[in-house]
């Protein structure tokens, strides 16, 4: 038990951005913003453990802003790919064969078919281009994949024995619904967004190149990386560090799914 | 016979009905999108009249059902419209660059396949080899794509100064065919490694096996016959289910390493907001998408003795 709580306690540190606040004490002053072209492109020291970019600015408080706000912003993301997974693919699973299956199916199938990126970028330029609208977005594109596995499980647990049992004794499809289908659906479509998570984190790479996402002073894990490679010869501290950092993020995220889960692949259950 | 025959037209039917919402959705789409493809194109300078004979010429000016029923016109004879920035018609533009990601796309499908059976016929040949092999190719699973791709790109650059990524799959050389392919395909090469070792290894417990292995079949015998067979449907569906990440990670790639295929194609069109190629960027997309879904289903069918009926 103690070890299932480590992991997201470290998350929430990275998230919440309170790391330099800790760090504090041990003598480092982190300043994501502030430039000071007298100490450009140093390597790494005891004042800068990561090193400086080309402005002087800390590339240490860079990586943990820019991971913060990749978190935060794809943690949104998946809160609201999550909730309609839930609600959509429940409805599917529960009205099995009826119309809001045939409706909520339909909509699942057309996200399939139509390349992610292009809808991204189309729906951005709609419902505009800053970082929050565009995870709002990929959330509200996101949600297929898990609500396909999210209508598997109902389906299925819709005829479970102890589902049947429930109603025999009286129960209303309501409470049925409540108590004994909605808990059993957490995981799977948790697990789903779980495993897509570095690619959200990255995705924000590729749409720097239409000039969505975050504007330039504000770091983010993926610009940072993509930035210093294609500064590399500069310093080898430039990519390699923010990578070390998201590397660190991803494992973390992926350690914390359950073991016996963990071999779970996205899009496994969805023609059963 | 004839049940089959009628699973596989509504297969069929289903494929058409959501070609129809793509089309109706490329179309809307991008007729809510603010900026106009004719400002966009003369500048912020031009004057008003010029904007407005240029939206005259790209027929902007029609009502919107009139631009539809065209649209759908145009289509039924296989004509996608002309682009509005360069005025040549759309389907030779972006038919090239389509197969340009379809190779990278297809190829890394390949991999992926090749590689998760190998490596499975290998962890059930010898279990120790497997133990140290697999755990290293799940790692797939966790690293973006444009984070593997911009690092083998600094390598390269730094091993290997003279090849170029970025000359695209038309006229180059195999290893600049090879390397995107071999990138895109780490994350569908782990997840269905995994999948195939997972039903593998419950399809080892299994009596069935058990009996196998009893009469002397040899190991290899036992994985084609006994372990893989069982498994082959549901591997098959998760590779079709891959293929649509493979190909959005292919544009990822594309963009970065600026390959001349849709990705960059993409980029293009978007900043000139050149809709028709857009449209028809997305039209072709759910084309190729459904025919690969409709012949994996129809594989289905033919194979999963659950759905056979």
């Amino acid at each position: 038990m103690k070890h299932r709580l480590v992991i997201p306690l470290l998350l929430a540190v990275l998230v919440f951005g309170i790391l330099p606040e800790i760090l504090q004490p041990l003598g480092l002053r982190l300043h994501p913003y502030k430039v000071a072209m007298v100490d450009r492109l140093q390597a790494p020291s005891g004042a800068h453990w990561f090193g400086t970019d080309s402005l002087g600015r800390d590339l240490l408080a860079r990586s943990l802003t820019g991971t913060a706000i990749s978190l935060r912003v794809v943690g949104r993301a998946m809160a609201v790919a999550y909730v309609l997974a839930l609600c959509l693919g429940g409805l599917a699973g529960w009205w099995n064969g009826r119309w809001p299956d045939r409706g909520i199916s339909y909509v699942i199938a057309l996200l399939h078919t139509v390349p992610f990126i292009l809808l991204v970028i189309a729906c951005t330029t709609v419902f505009g281009g800053s970082l929050n609208a565009i995870y709002f977005t990929i959330g509200c594109i996101m949600w297929a994949a898990p609500a396909r596995l999210v209508r598997a499980e109902v389906m299925q647990l819709r005829n479970a024995p102890f589902v049947r049992a429930q109603r025999a004794m009286g129960f209303g499809p309501a409470a049925i619904f409540r108590c004994c289908i909605l808990p059993l659906t957490f995981g799977p479509p948790l697990v789903a967004l779980l495993y897509l998570t570095p690619e959200i984190i990255g995705l924000d790479v590729g749409l720097s190149y239409f000039g969505l996402g975050a504007q330039p002073p504000t770091p983010t894990v993926g610009r940072l990386i993509f930035e210093g490679a294609s500064n590399y010869s500069a310093g080898w501290w430039l990519p390699t560090l923010p990578a070390a950092v998201l590397v660190l993020v991803v494992v973390l995220i992926h350690r914390m799914i359950p073991k016996g889960q963990r071999s779970y692949s996205p899009g496994e259950g969805v023609n059963e | 016979m004839r049940c089959q025959v009628r699973g596989a037209l509504r297969t069929l039917l289903g494929a058409l009905s959501l070609l129809a919402g793509v089309v109706v959705l490329a179309f809307f789409l991008f007729r809510v999108i603010p900026g106009d493809a004719a400002r966009a194109q003369l500048g912020p300078t031009a004057s008003e009249e010029s904007v407005r004979a240029l939206r005259h010429d790209l027929g902007l000016d029609r009502p919107v059902f009139q631009q539809f029923v065209s649209l759908i016109g145009g289509l039924v004879r296989g004509d996608m419209g002309v682009s509005s920035f360069n005025r040549l018609p759309v389907v030779p533009q972006i038919l090239p660059r389509f197969s340009i990601t379809a190779t990278i796309g297809l190829q890394a499908g390949l991999i992926a396949l090749a590689v998760s059976y190998g490596l499975n016929l290998l962890a059930w040949l010898h279990p120790r080899v497997g133990r140290c092999v697999l755990p290293l190719v799940r790692a797939g699973v966790v690293l973006p794509v444009f984070f593997t791709t911009v690092f083998a790109a600094v390598l390269l650059g730094i091993f290997f100064p003279g090849v170029s990524l970025s000359t695209g799959a038309a006229d180059s050389g195999p290893f600049t065919q090879i390397v995107p392919s071999l990138l895109a395909s780490l994350y569908p090469v782990a997840v269905m490694t995994t999948v195939l070792r997972e039903k593998v290894m419950t399809a080892a417990s299994s009596f069935w096996t058990r009996a196998a292995r009893a009469t002397g079949m040899a190991p290899s015998a036992v994985f084609h016959r006994a372990l893989l067979s069982p498994s082959l449907v549901s591997w098959i569906a998760v590779w079709i289910n891959q293929i649509s990440l493979v190909f959005f990670a292919a544009m990822v790639l594309e963009i970065i390493l600026s390959i001349p295929g849709t990705g960059d194609l993409l980029l293009s069109a978007v900043q000139r907001r050149d809709y028709p190629i857009l449209q028809g960027l997305l039209i072709l997309n759910a084309v190729f998408f459904l025919a690969l879904a409709t012949v994996g289903d129809i594989f289905y069918r033919r194979f999963d003795p659950r759905v056979r009926p």
